[in-house]
């Protein structure tokens, strides 16, 4: 494989981590399971894939503090590969891993999910602290975008997890003002964590075909997926679609609510391809141009509206017809994936709209 | 979990023991096995002892500041209509000039520290002269420590454990004797402390300690641990060029000059994401900067650097954050200067208290805001916000930490360090 030398400032986007796979692990002692470390050349990504099983899941609880909704469940341990730029690095699971523990939060009225709360959890077995962890920003086919790791708590006993929610941090439109402010919540459950072994797993049709594992029916929690480009409230262009990721753009007029009113708020709301789920933690940057002139270039924030869902945005003057916008994803979504998601949604990309 | 026992067989387990333990049965236990080491001595002539209490001048070859291997911290309190007495002053005098008089100031031999929080100062009309001592507050809008409200804290270090415990119980327990010297005050005569955690702390820094220490505890991951690592993220952190020197955190002005402001924050470590789930080029990357892992920059623990770990090398904060989705925690400290040196500097060291991995950062800076400025720097919350870089994700190593205390204290110059009064009269 060619290393290819890493770049400095650049102006398109480069797929870093072209280095050999081989591993320099430093140490001497500890025999290393086959870590996969994937840094695939961008023709050869997979995309999504079918997922070859799926889990039982078993909620913890739910609970809510106005409209935030925040839930906790588990399943058994998860296999699942952590994204760091372009590589992705699979993350094995320990023998000592007794559950897959998962945080998810959204707004009970829009259901739009909250993103950025990267939650705290402290947990307490019959009374004495154990654990504290930070859950990974995760997807996966089944669940969509939720928080979660593996943990180690074992024995039958009264286990109490804090769980703290930070306040979201991607801008907020209008409506959800106020509803991911920063809380905790705490949940309580009698039981032995092995239990999670006994949950179900049932083998997925098309296993390895291209696709992915429709969402999970979660009961009282919403099915966390983006509306549709076509039931968007504003006027979306036809998707573009790279490595089973979806992107369309659109703009924000006076008509719909939005917070910040001077010009079009510029709308780039990508999805995935099969489950329409989020894309969370990238860098997107936009150029607009009208008539060949640069009109407005510079990077986009992570926004968050109750009719359109997780979108990048950045207010620009008024749009006319025939504008153009050029949408780079500089990084790629820096979200942990589960498996079937490991060779999709990695490519750096420029995608070009017309208005 | 097991705790650290007293029956272990190894002798460096049990030198970890007898600090994590602590107690006159540990010393005893100590000195059954290993006959009573006597250290290097100390003085009489007390005004030869630097004016500067966190003077300790622990330089390697490349002056990257070093730190003793074992530490205890005691967090004292004074009842609450307490007001310091001469008395008191002096038997707080005669106590630590015993331990002066014991051991040499060196880490072969003992150095202690005694520092005064704000709850201290407010025993008195006016807040201490020349110096901004503010009470913690918490310095992330994801962490939710416990804001620590103690009057005092001594920390003891040397590079044998058996001192820090015999210095430790010789001002706190029933130990008659410091290296051989009569023990005529104690500390406790005057604090009330205790033994348990958290108003006693432990821990160590060094190589082969974490590997060891942290194998009691969790022995897979343990085992990737390099020997050579000082610390359990497994990475040399202590550079000339990325810690302040002494001059630099030392007050200069009013009736404190010569001391310096102190933070100590204690913390969980998730190794367990580290080590078992993150690879060795992730840990490069989140340590030090993309360009880092890219590059091959570090060698094992950091064993290829000399007085500064090549961060004019890593690449710009913004572009690794926009085109990486990804900064190291080095990457953002870069920020945190002034004078383009170093604010702070870090003494931290690595625990096992309570059965959890963890680290009590412990740092000296001239002022509290430094370390405030430079604790902004660390949590990157402008990088997060316009770009892949999350609040804690890909952030640095903020996804494997999570901050539970902090407290703010003043280390008065040496001839101040008996209850001070704030004019330092």
């Amino acid at each position: 494989m060619n290393r290819r030398k890493f770049i400095g400032a650049v102006t398109t986007p480069t797929l870093l981590g072209l280095a050999g796979c081989t591993e320099n692990d430093d140490t001497q002692t500890e025999t290393t399971t086959n870590t996969e470390t994937t840094t695939p050349e961008a023709s050869e990504l997979r995309g999504s894939y079918v997922h070859t099983h799926k889990d039982e899941m078993q909620m913890i609880g739910i609970q809510s503090a106005g409209r935030l909704n925040v839930a906790l469940m588990y399943a058994v341990p998860h296999e699942f590969f952590l994204t760091t730029g372009t590589r992705t690095q699979k993350v094995e699971i320990r023998q000592r891993d007794t559950m897959h523990l998962m945080v998810s939060a959204w707004d009970s009225e829009s259901k739009t999910l909250a993103p950025s709360v990267e939650p705290n959890v402290t947990i307490y077995k019959d009374g004495e602290e154990v654990t504290n962890v930070n859950p990974w920003a995760m997807l996966s086919q089944q669940m969509g975008f939720h928080f979660g790791d593996n943990i180690q708590i074992s024995g039958e006993a009264n286990y109490r997890f804090e769980v703290a929610l930070n306040e979201e941090s991607a801008a907020l439109e209008d409506d959800l003002q106020g509803v991911f402010d920063e809380s905790t919540f705490t949940f309580e459950k009698e039981f032995n964590p092995f239990d999670a072994q006994g949950l179900g797993q049932m083998d997925a049709e098309n296993a390895g075909d291209a696709g992915a594992i429709p969402p999970m029916d979660m009961g009282m929690m919403p099915v966390p997926v983006q509306p549709k480009y076509s039931e968007m409230p504003i006027e979306m262009t036809e998707p573009q679609y790279s490595n089973d990721m979806a992107v369309a753009v659109g703009a924000l007029s006076s008509d719909i609510e939005y917070s910040d009113k001077s010009g079009s708020r510029l709308v780039v709301s990508p999805q995935t391809r099969y489950n329409r789920y989020l894309m969370p933690l990238m860098s997107v940057a936009a150029v607009v141009k009208r008539d060949g002139e640069i009109v407005y270039e510079g990077s986009l924030k992570s926004s968050l509206h109750q009719d359109l869902g997780l979108f990048y945005g950045v207010n620009v003057p008024y749009f006319t017809d025939g504008d153009t916008v050029e949408v780079t994803i500089k990084a790629p979504s820096q979200v942990a994936r589960g498996l079937g998601y490991e060779e999709a949604f990695l490519k750096t990309e420029t995608f070009k709209f017309t208005l | 979990m097991s705790k650290p026992s007293l029956d272990s067989a190894n002798r460096r387990d049990f030198m970890k023991a007898v600090v994590a333990v602590g107690g006159t049965s540990a010393l005893s236990a100590c000195i059954d096995r290993t006959g009573g080491t006597t250290f290097p001595a100390g003085t009489t002539n007390f005004n030869e002892l630097p004016t500067r209490q966190h003077g300790w001048n622990i330089l390697d070859e490349h002056g990257n500041p070093g730190n003793p291997e074992h530490h205890v911290l005691r967090f004292l309190r004074l009842p609450d209509d307490y007001t310091p007495t001469d008395e008191d002053r002096d038997t707080i005098t005669n106590a630590l000039q015993t331990l002066e008089e014991a051991y040499e100031w060196s880490k072969d031999g003992l150095i202690f520290t005694i520092g005064y929080a704000p709850r201290y100062f407010e025993r008195f009309d006016s807040d201490p002269k020349g110096v901004n001592l503010p009470h913690p507050e918490k310095l992330a809008p994801f962490e939710d420590p416990e804001l620590e409200t103690y009057d005092a804290v001594i920390h003891f270090t040397s590079t044998h454990a058996e001192a820090v415990v015999e210095a430790e119980e010789a001002m706190f327990g029933e130990q008659q004797t410091a290296n051989g010297v009569e023990v005529t005050a104690q500390l406790n005569d005057v604090f009330n402390s205790s033994t348990e955690h958290p108003m006693r702390r432990t821990g160590f820094v060094g190589p082969g300690l974490p590997k060891k220490f942290i194998g009691e505890i969790l022995p897979d991951i343990a085992k990737k641990i390099p020997e050579k690592s000082p610390l359990s993220m497994g990475f040399e952190s202590s550079f000339k060029k990325n810690q302040a020197s002494e001059d630099t955190i030392t007050i200069q002005n009013g009736p404190f000059a010569g001391g310096t402001t102190q933070h100590i924050s204690a913390m969980s470590i998730n190794l367990n994401q580290w080590w078992m789930q993150d690879d060795r080029w992730q840990r490069v990357a989140k340590m030090f900067s993309p360009t880092h892992a890219e590059e091959k920059l570090i060698e094992g623990v950091g064993e290829n650097l000399t007085d500064n770990s090549k961060m004019d090398q890593a690449q710009d904060l913004e572009e690794s954050a926009s085109l990486f989705g990804l900064v190291g925690h080095s990457q953002k400290m870069i920020r945190a200067r002034k004078n383009d040196e170093p604010r702070i500097l870090r003494r931290d060291f690595d625990t096992i208290d309570n059965g959890d991995a963890g680290l009590h950062f412990l740092a000296h800076h001239r002022t509290i805001e430094d370390f405030v400025k430079t604790r902004e720097a660390m949590n990157g919350t402008d990088i997060a916000d316009e770009t892949a870089v999350g609040t804690r994700n890909n952030n640095g190593i903020l996804q494997y930490i999570n901050v539970s205390r902090r407290g703010n204290y003043l280390l008065p110059p040496r001839s101040l360090r008996a209850l001070p009064t704030p004019s330092g009269d």
